[in-house]
């Protein structure tokens, strides 16, 4: 029986068994999307990262390593060329961390929920601060949980390269979690603005407001 | 020894959980998939796959946004390590021209055009340069839909921007938006430096972003909700169309009884506020119906005297809007609520400063947002009418978004505009990196992007790649 690397190689002369590789890792590249671009795209760009990888499959080489990674990198490609709706979800994670529903009115739980999501929100927006390069090495690991190997040949670069992405990613985290905390012990009430919720669902909705 | 605090168990700590696809979506993208698998299969196998020579790329640039058309050819210039110069004509009318264009435009060298760029055997390492000119023309939408017009101002950097909306009785249809300046993708060293002045309190002013050049673009919008320009109403998070409209009742009290239960069926989000439910989550939508082109005059009627019965609610006659134009206004005053709406502005991105908010609106040429990111920075919100027609006039003052300087809709059914037109602008200019794998576009410095792209450095400079192009097809070579 053919493995899955085999199978791509043989869906060159017969596409039909390319359906395979969709029936195997749909739902893992679709899930990675999601988390890098919210559920609400992600279908659209997993069927677009199939019907490439489709497309490119005959540039798939087992020797290199497996056809999970080989559709990470496409899948990182084809976020490469949406970050502005990556932009928009990592805000959108940043607030949802801040603001988590509790079934309260109570302003002084509201201010609670953001304390306790400060630290969460605050590593989402260093994670979003890294370089695409550096991001997309240090997800495919720490989240995708790729080994070094197979994030390599999903970003298309040699090994060392991925493991000093990720090394100076998480430098580059430390360095700014660093920051933000002296910051924040030496100007406690530096910032006393109580921003907790610009716009309300149903003024964006009605689209009242321009 | 210092602890690392961001070791990789730290950021998958912060992985968010989201559920797998939905069986609608893996069996849609099974479809497309198998469709593909079914087209290759029966145009027998690709005689590409074999041999030592690197498999070519076809880039479908008419799976582009807003690209309608390709037609070009590449010529290979090997020795210079450029394949080709193409021009690319967006739309569905004829060629507006083609060839090589290189410098200053005015040396404009022949080149074949008889053959779509998709045929041509784009082989890793090829560099082509694009040029995508103005559009051809557009097929107009159909004409048997009432228009809304609307013409609004930024107050922020006075541009300008038009909205005309070709509707159906459900809400869906076209939208026409013309508008006058592209903001910045990101903002250069400069513009950061300048930005950061702006990082001060609500209120404050903020610098005005730096002058784009004037270019006017024109795109069309199809979508459900007219065109994203919200002509259906969002009722407790229920969007409706005329027709749905049409069965809300038109006397005032059964029309608030009517948009609390609306209110009240509304789901409770993480976002919500507390004090903008119940009674006072009328406010909004009762305003929606005031503001829409979908309602009738006799809801809009009813819904003015629901607005006005409301606690909080100003009705101001004789006032004046920022064009010193008459006007009355609809102001909403709940102190209680002033925490709520505090938000600083960033001039240059549009954008809230503050994480908790999100800019929202129609993917323009170049993907960005515009003129739809809106704030409040105090309790109480205004907003004008024309005492005449009870058109909306948008902002009560500076620090609202836009000014709408004309408005109106008609029940007629007039013709869209004949020149109606998808345009990317004047003249994109770029080039394309084939790699193997991917392709990569970087602009032409002082140009906006065709087609978006990582803009990681791969592409050498423009003018040198028409020089070289220009050089190697007078050499022959």
């Amino acid at each position: 029986m053919d493995n899955i690397e085999q199978l791509v190689g043989k869906s060159v002369g017969s596409p039909t068994v390319f359906a395979e590789v969709f029936d195997r890792y749909h739902d893992q590249i679709f899930t990675y999307l999601a988390r890098r671009v919210g559920t609400d795209k992600a279908g659209d760009l997993a069927s677009e990262v199939f019907t490439r990888a489709f497309r490119q499959r005959e540039t798939f080489d087992p020797t290199l390593g497996a056809v999970i990674a080989w559709l990470y990198g496409i899948a990182t490609r084809v976020l490469s060329e949406h970050r502005k709706a990556e932009h928009r979800h990592w805000k959108r994670l940043e607030r949802v961390a801040s603001i988590e529903p509790t079934g309260s009115d109570d302003f002084v739980a509201v201010d609670l929920r953001l304390d306790s999501g400060a630290k969460l929100e605050r590593t989402l927006k260093h994670l979003s601060d890294l370089s695409e390069d550096q991001r997309d090495a240090l997800l495919l690991v720490a989240w995708e949980e790729l080994s070094y190997q197979n994030a390599a040949l999903a970003l298309n670069c040699p090994i060392g390269t991925v493991r000093s992405r990720v090394a100076r990613a998480r430098a580059a985290l430390h360095e700014a979690e660093i920051r933000e905390v002296c910051s924040s012990k030496m100007e406690p009430l530096a910032n006393n603005r109580q921003v907790r919720v610009v716009q309300d669902d149903a003024n964006l909705e009605s689209g009242s407001a321009r | 020894m210092t602890q690392n605090s961001y070791q990789p168990d730290v950021v998958r700590s912060v992985r968010p959980e989201v559920p797998g696809p939905s069986d609608e979506v893996r069996s849609t993208n099974r479809e497309t998939l198998m469709t593909l698998i079914e087209q290759a299969g029966s145009s027998g196998p690709d005689e590409s796959q074999t041999g030592c020579e690197p498999s070519p790329v076809l880039i479908d640039l008419t799976t582009e946004p807003n690209v309608a058309e390709v037609v070009a050819t590449p010529v290979r210039a090997r020795v210079l390590a450029f394949a080709a110069a193409v021009l690319v004509v967006v739309g569905l009318g004829a060629i507006v021209g083609s060839g090589f264009v290189a410098g200053d435009g005015d040396s404009i060298l022949s080149a074949d055009s008889s053959r779509d760029l998709n045929d041509a055997s784009l082989m890793p390492g090829d560099v082509f340069a694009i040029v995508a000119q103005r559009a051809a023309q557009q097929q107009p939408p159909p004409s048997d839909l009432p228009v809304y017009r609307e013409l609004a101002v930024s107050l922020y950097d006075d541009s300008r921007t038009e909205f005309e909306t070709w509707r159906r009785a459900d809400g869906s249809g076209y939208s026409r938006t013309i508008f006058d300046s592209l903001k910045p993708e990101e903002a250069s060293a400069a513009e950061e430096t300048a930005t950061e002045v702006s990082d001060q309190d609500p209120g404050a002013d903020d610098p005005k972003p730096l002058a784009e050049p004037e270019v006017f673009h024109e795109i069309y919008i199809e979508g459900d909700t007219g065109g994203g320009t919200n002509h259906k109403v969002s009722l407790g998070g229920e969007w409706l169309g005329s027709a749905e409209l049409a069965e809300l009742p038109t006397e005032p009290d059964e029309l608030k009884t009517a948009l609390l239960a609306f209110e009240e069926a509304r789901p409770i989000t993480s976002w919500s506020i507390p004090e903008l439910r119940g009674e006072s989550g009328v406010f909004f939508p009762a305003l929606g119906l005031v503001q829409s082109s979908i309602a009738s005059p006799e809801l809009r009627s009813a819904a003015f005297m629901v607005l006005s019965d409301l606690e909080g609610v100003e009705i101001e006659t004789n006032v004046k809007d920022p064009l010193d134009r008459d006007a009355f206004a609809i102001s909403y005053n709940r102190p209680e609520l002033e925490p709520l709406y505090q938000a600083s502005f960033d001039a240059y991105n549009e954008e809230l400063e503050d994480l908790y908010f999100e800019t929202y609106g129609e993917e323009f040429p170049g993907g960005h947002d515009y003129g739809r990111t809106s704030y409040r920075s105090q309790a109480e919100v205004k907003f004008l009418f024309d005492p005449d027609t009870t058109a909306p006039l948008g902002a009560a003052d500076a620090e609202s978004f836009s000014l709408i300087t004309e408005s109106s809709w008609e029940v007629n059914v007039p013709k869209p505009p004949a020149d109606a037109k998808y345009s990317l602008g004047e003249i994109y200019v770029g080039c394309v990196v084939v790699d193997g794998i991917d392709t990569f576009y970087d602009p032409s410095p002082g140009q906006q992007p065709l087609v978006e792209g990582p803009f990681d450095g791969k592409c050498p400079d423009l003018e040198s790649v028409l020089a070289d192009i220009a050089k190697a097809v007078e050499e022959g070579t």
